[in-house]
């Protein structure tokens, strides 16, 4: 029973669990990045995305894992950011949460109010995700 | 350097790698450096390169059966588009259909934007014992027209409507073919699309 507890004590120590947000983190803003560089592709040149990938796959990615980041603990942080920087950032992030939710909303709008209601909690996410990309 | 550092840098590299080697794969796909595509659409799946027939009304909503899906044209014509990367020399279509033996059937690709202009050929097909025939067809594309890169097809039966018949599709497959793509025409295709996106 003892060397059950210390293999489990093992596996899920402080610095798995921080490496594993670490991780989600990083797929979030890939996965995030991704999506528009392949939007934009898509919308010059027309099926080279969507002929052989699914786009809405890189879309429950991005929604999943910034789902997670919303609920976890941030990871740690040294120091605080200037005030002008912090401006800046929530420029960017509400930016990002605009764009994010008007592009789930029109993806999703065979679903019709349920869209809707997607879209506001993506832009929702994504606008709390970006706080929590404090790592130095 | 921890080991959780030295796998995380591993793992970072790999999502960042990630992204970039599927778009490579894709652009390569999208390119068509062989010359041929082929493509199906079996009614049970939509097909991102052939769209369903329309007009609704015309065909009946597809039926899903155990094995395989089926559509059934009711009132002629209908017509389906093929949305291409780029143009092709020539289209193999592969029809599996069901129809009244003294109905005709014809399928054809649009020939001109503004006027009524299709090359219309005549499918006869071999009928196995089910009563389900296979067709092929071939087209010369040379003078078929795309429109926001679709290629537009007509499928016609004649009187279909007042004989009260009906002709009922189970799947289309279509194999296209240009010649091979060199460096030198892969440039070029790139620079008319630059020219036509501007």
């Amino acid at each position: 029973m003892k060397k059950i507890n210390n293999y489990f004590k093992m596996i899920i120590n402080l610095d798995v669990l921080e490496l594993i947000k670490r991780i989600i983190n990083d797929v979030f803003f890939v996965s995030l990045i991704t999506f528009f560089c392949y939007l934009g592709c898509e919308l010059m040149f027309e099926g080279i995305i969507s002929n052989y990938f699914d786009l809405n796959i890189i879309l429950i990615i991005v929604l999943v894992s910034g789902f997670f980041i919303f609920f976890s603990s941030p990871i740690n942080t040294k120091e605080k950011k200037r005030n002008s920087v912090r401006e800046i950032h929530l420029l960017v992030k509400f930016f990002f949460a605009i764009i994010m939710a008007l592009v789930i909303y029109f993806k999703l709008q065979v679903f019709s109010y349920l869209s809707f209601f997607v879209a506001v909690i993506g832009g929702v996410i994504i606008y709390f995700v970006f706080d929590k990309k404090t790592y130095d | 350097m921890r080991n959780t550092d030295k796998f995380y840098k591993v793992i970072r590299l790999i999502i960042i790698a990630a992204p970039v080697i599927l778009f490579v794969f894709l652009f390569y796909r999208y390119l068509i450096p062989s010359g041929k595509l082929a493509v199906n659409y079996d009614f049970c799946n939509e097909s991102p390169f052939i769209s369903r027939l329309s007009p609704d009304g015309r065909v009946l909503p597809i039926e899903k059966e155990q094995a395989f899906c089926q559509q059934k044209m009711v009132i002629d014509p209908v017509y389906f588009d093929v949305r291409l990367p780029q143009s092709f020399r020539q289209a193999e279509i592969f029809l599996e259909y069901k129809k009244p033996p003294e109905q005709s059937l014809m399928l054809g690709v649009r020939n001109s934007l503004d006027a009524w202009s299709w090359q219309v050929k005549d499918v006869v097909g071999y009928v196995d014992q089910s009563g389900r025939s296979y067709a092929q067809v071939f087209f010369d594309l040379q003078g078929a027209v795309l429109e926001n890169k679709r290629l537009r097809f007509i499928i016609s039966s004649p009187g279909l409507e007042t004989k009260n018949q009906e002709i009922t599709f189970y799947s289309l497959k279509i194999k296209f073919s240009k010649p091979p793509l060199t460096i030198t025409s892969a440039i070029d295709i790139f620079l008319r699309k630059i020219k036509n996106y501007f």
